[in-house]
């Protein structure tokens, strides 16, 4: 096992990954950026090391920095949390190089994994069902072509657009020509380029992923789905396991082929794939993400396996201590994502001081937080202040809970604020409530949409 | 084939950047292709990673030569010579500062030549000279485009004054290039300086520079310590040339493979080498009857005031709109070469349906910040100059010119009449008559007198069916022959400004209709008009030999004021002007400071 573990990460995550390793007995190094210095995990930490300034290029970005902490301090495996380096195929190889070990996936195996075109083919040809269309560039004829042949409704989307920008759906083949110049002409006059790529287009679309565990023996297991539909432009806001309203027999169709995908990608550690589930339950793969996500808590509420624990096993090479046969998920979890934004204001951070903040407790809610009174959200990192987590036996319950423990959620500041009552909005709405929802639901909501009208 | 020089430094797993002394992770910095991928420094590369990064596979071969005698003068300093070299030979594995092969680059067949700068600091002797004139020599033998990448000191001092006289034997290589239609593109590379500045890298038809790139004839410290004169921070450096218009296009490393591949897909394809040129017959035209009105009685009849402000209609599409729309590529390229870079004039290489053209337009905006950024469209002498440039450009390579005309005039300003606004227009009159190659001009918006007409000495004239051409604005005749302003309206009924009065006056050919509302209410559609319009000509023009050409624009522009049937209407126009505009409007020219109506 490790000797220390050092934690190139901040907030949250630094803290859950410092307890972890603390109920194995396993010593750590925080390293932390000057804005940091006086943050929860540094007090947690067996000892801390001051990296940079408070800009995350110069700190937490900044791997020459974090490999020159380890090799002061002796560390000799690095847990780099999520976002920062954590998915940073450069910086697991001069981890390696530096012979510490990077608790994660194999540079190699994230360099693949990265590329969004290699990891489709890769998923393509372990069996992962793809969204019909491609990634690559089309004009007009063979976009035509690829139109009719994978049916309608099709969108088109901008190669240089996102956020709902430079992308139409389009739904029937007369309309094809016009719309896809159409698209192509505001592509070049909005970004400059007028590339353009077509896909499948899905009505009512879920965002559903698979949590993976692999080891360096080849073994690997999932320990189920969750659900993140209620996400805006790709900003998870509530996850929960299992997801509602699934047909049966999906979920363990599903988790076969991602274990399947998984071995064929040589993955180790734990990891996520994620899907696009179409109303009739059919799935397509989109893309893997080599680390720990924010919204593990929920698998692991249900499951009863820490995952950063077995993160950090596998990493030093033990065989997996968990058969398939073993993760019988249990009851419902949801988690909540406070964060120091504005859903008026298309969601923009507020940094500031945090006077007031009393989490919620009683049964089966879990917070994860840096957060406490007097705590300065910096406007340099991102904005996440706290995960709520709530079980329960079953999903109405577990809803219940939630919006309990919401409400029992002191936050404010003089500029602060949170996602916390947007949240509740969410959990009221009939839709969310029936499982009934799509991704597009945030966008409903905010557009106004009438409340609760199921579609 | 190709080899590398294995360096020290580049087996270290961390190197620091001399930008932003961050420590970099050498392989990342090298997937990178050595810019760092934090302040976006562009390291040096060597001689073989630049091919390598640059040609096809990254493969290349070689072209060799045979060496020339070493040390002509038999030059020592504190060392011999000849043990300098022997030291740089050991150190890059190269026989001298340059490596030239030949490859393709995105298919494209070239001749390359990249300086190596650690060898004596890419300093330009004997060796240097004879292996590059052989490579524009070999260039101009096969008729392949010449790419050279530079890096350099300057002269080789070591070689005395016969490393001078390199200079102007490269730049005889390129003459000759020049005269037989051969491409040739500069890559500048930091730093590049004195004598190969002053040669063959700033001879190219197309400079481009990487970003931060210094290129100079005296370096800083020699201007700082012989004149004794503090210099800004980004003196001689890409960015600063680019504004002042010596250079044509920064481009990030990353984007230089694909740039250089668009730029070589211009010159059209020979049939034999030394063949008269002259562009291919245009597919897939539309009937151009349909895209085109050439009947005025066709055209409605509307008030020519009306017209007017909607050919000033800010949502009209500008000339970079129908760049990116009407065409299917467009590379821009700046700078007059002598003094300047005009942001009211665009121009460069673009793609219409497979053929390659060039394109320059006046450039207005749509936002009051676009407008004043681009002098609201009102090109300055070296707009004109950038534009003529270009035009030998395509005159040189046979490729079509394109022009879209839309400026209320000429930019009436002081500095650009010290800068010779006149004389500019006047060349490119001149010029544009004498072009070998098609040229169609099309106005889409405002035709300003002589400031339009500098790029509309055409084969073909077009014109959108609301925009304008005149002699002088509206407004700037009323307040001459009406001594009031408020009379524009009454002007320009009188000046016949309207494509329905130049259509019958033969001033323009045909007229393309616009969509409802004008070309802003729909710039896609006016847009796909303009491409067939622009295909039609372009293919009416294809069978049409350089001397036709040059024959029948005169012709065109020959017929204008002489006896013809069209006398009478003429004559009506002129004599409700008469007198007052040419004794006049000197005086007023003179006398206004604001100069809102510029002329001429």
């Amino acid at each position: 096992m490790f000797t220390k573990i050092l934690i190139a990460n901040r907030g949250e995550i630094a803290l859950r990954v410092a307890r972890t390793a603390r109920e194995m007995g396993i010593p750590t190094v925080a390293v932390h950026s000057e804005a940091d210095r006086d943050s929860a995990v540094v007090r947690l930490a067996d000892e801390h090391v001051q990296i940079g300034p408070g800009q995350p290029s110069r700190s937490y970005l900044n791997a020459a920095a974090i490999v020159q902490a380890a090799e002061q301090t002796g560390a000799d495996a690095i847990h780099p949390g999520y976002g920062f380096l954590s998915e940073s195929a450069d910086f697991a190889d001069a981890c390696e190089a530096a012979g510490i070990t990077f608790i994660g996936a194999p540079a190699d195996v994230m360099a693949r994994l990265g590329d969004k075109t290699a990891a489709r083919a890769l998923m393509s040809s372990a069996g992962l069902p793809l969204l019909p269309g491609g990634l690559d560039a089309l004009d007009p004829e063979s976009a035509a072509a690829l139109a009719d042949e994978i049916g309608y409704p099709v969108i088109v989307k901008a190669a240089a657009g996102g956020g709902g920008r430079g992308m139409q759906v389009i739904r029937d083949r007369s309309r094809f020509d016009e719309d896809f110049r159409r698209v192509q002409g505001t592509a070049q006059l909005l970004f400059g380029d007028g590339r353009v790529y077509l896909e499948k287009y899905l009505e009512h679309a879920r965002h559903v992923e698979i949590q993976v565990l692999c080891d360096t023996h080849a073994n690997a297991i999932h320990l189920g789905e969750r659900d993140c539909s209620v996400q805006r432009r790709h900003q998870k806001l509530i996850e929960e396991t299992p997801a509602p309203a699934l047909p049966p027999g999906l979920v363990e169709r599903m988790g076969r082929s991602t274990v399947e995908g998984a071995i064929a990608a040589g993955y180790v550690g734990a990891g996520t794939f994620e899907f696009l589930l179409d109303a009739a339950g059919r799935y397509y793969f989109m893309e893997v993400n080599c680390r720990i996500q924010v919204e593990h808590p929920v698998t692991e509420m249900v499951t009863g396996v820490d995952l950063v624990r077995q993160q950090i096993l596998v990493a030093a090479g033990q065989r997996l201590g968990l058969r398939q046969q073993d993760v019988v998920p249990r009851g419902a979890a949801i988690e909540c994502r406070i964060n120091a934004e504005n859903p008026e204001h298309a969601f923009a951070p507020t940094p500031g001081v945090v006077a007031d903040f009393q989490v919620p407790g009683g049964p089966f809610v879990r917070v994860d937080t840096h957060v406490h009174p007097g705590y300065v959200v910096p406007p340099n990192y991102d904005s996440l202040l706290a995960k709520l987590v709530v079980w329960a036996p079953e999903r109405g319950e577990a809803v219940e809970r939630m919006r309990r423990a919401l409400q029992e959620f002191q936050i404010s500041g003089p500029r602060l604020r949170t996602t916390r009552d947007f949240l509740l909005s969410v959990l009221a709405d009939r839709r969310f409530l029936k499982a009934e929802h799509s991704t597009s639901l945030v966008d409903d909501l905010l557009a106004g949409a009438p409340r609760g009208l199921a579609r | 084939m190709t080899q590398t020089v294995q360096l020290a430094a580049a087996s270290a797993p961390w190197v620091l950047c001399d930008g932003c002394r961050q420590p970099l992770y050498a392989k990342r910095l090298a997937r990178n292709l050595h810019v760092c991928p934090e302040c976006d420094r562009h390291h040096r590369l060597t001689a073989a990673e630049r091919l390598a990064q640059l040609c096809d596979g990254g493969r290349y071969q070689s072209l060799t030569g045979r060496p020339v005698r070493p040390d002509p003068l038999g030059f020592t300093d504190s060392v011999p010579y000849r043990s300098r070299l022997e030291r740089a030979r050991a150190l890059t594995g190269l026989d001298d500062a340059v490596l030239c092969a030949r490859a393709t680059i995105g298919g494209h067949p070239v001749i390359l030549a990249a300086m190596e700068f650690a060898f004596l600091g890419g300093s330009l002797g004997c060796e240097v000279g004879e292996r590059l004139t052989g490579a524009m020599e070999t260039a101009l033998a096969e008729r392949t485009p010449l790419v050279i990448v530079t890096a350099s000191g300057g002269a080789r001092m070591q070689e005395g004054v016969l490393s001078l006289m390199q200079m102007a034997k490269t730049s005889a290589g390129l003459a000759r290039l020049d005269e037989a239609g051969v491409l040739t593109v500069t890559v500048v590379t930091d730093p590049t300086y004195g004598g190969v500045a002053a040669s063959f890298a700033t001879l190219t038809d197309v400079v481009i520079a990487e970003p931060g790139a210094r290129l100079g004839f005296a370096g800083r410290r020699v201007i700082e310590q012989t004149i004794r004169q503090s210099l800004p921070a980004e003196f001689q450096t890409a960015e600063f040339l680019l504004e002042n218009g010596f250079i044509d296009v920064v481009v990030h490393r990353s984007r230089l493979a694909s740039q250089l591949a668009r730029l070589l897909a211009a010159p059209p394809r020979r049939s034999a080498p030394g063949r008269p040129r002259r562009p291919g017959p245009v597919s897939g035209v539309a009937d151009p009857a349909a895209a085109l009105v050439r009947d005025p009685g066709l055209l409605p009849e509307q008030p020519a005031w009306e017209q007017v402000r909607q050919a000033r209609d800010l949502r009209r599409p500008t000339t970079l709109d129908y760049l990116r729309l009407a065409f299917d590529d467009f590379v821009e390229l700046h700078g007059d070469r002598v003094s300047g870079e005009c942001p009211a004039v665009v121009g460069g290489l673009a793609w219409l349906a497979g053929q390659s053209v060039v394109v320059i337009g006046q450039q207005k905006g749509h936002t009051p910040i676009e407008l004043h950024e681009r002098n609201f469209g009102m090109p300055t002498p070296p707009g004109y100059r950038k534009a003529a440039r270009l035009m030998r450009l395509a005159d040189k390579l046979g490729l079509p010119v394109i022009t879209l005309i839309d400026t209320p005039g000429a930019y009436p300003g002081a500095e650009a009449e010290r800068q010779g606004q006149a004389m500019a227009i006047a060349e490119n009159l001149k010029l544009m008559s004498g072009l070998r190659v098609p040229v169609v001009a099309t106005v889409i918006g405002e035709g300003g007198s002589g400031g339009a007409l500098a790029l509309a000495v055409a084969n073909r004239v077009l014109m959108f069916s609301q925009a304008v051409y005149s002699v002088i604005s509206p407004e700037g005749c009323a307040s001459i022959v009406w001594k009031d302003p408020a009379a524009a309206p009454r002007a320009a009924e009188a000046l016949k400004v309207t494509a329905r009065d130049l259509l019958r006056l033969g001033v323009v050919d045909g007229v393309i209709p616009e969509p409802a509302g004008g070309t802003g209410a729909d710039p896609l559609i006016a847009a796909l008009r303009l491409r067939t319009a622009l295909l039609a000509m372009l293919h009416e023009l294809s069978g049409t030999r350089g001397a036709q050409l040059v024959d029948s624009r005169r012709a065109r522009f020959r017929q204008y004021g002489a006896p013809t049937p069209l006398e009478a209407e003429l004559d009506g126009l002129a004599g409700e002007l008469d007198g007052e505009l040419t004794g006049e409007l000197a005086a007023d020219v003179t006398d206004r400071g604001d100069g809102c109506s510029p002329r001429f």
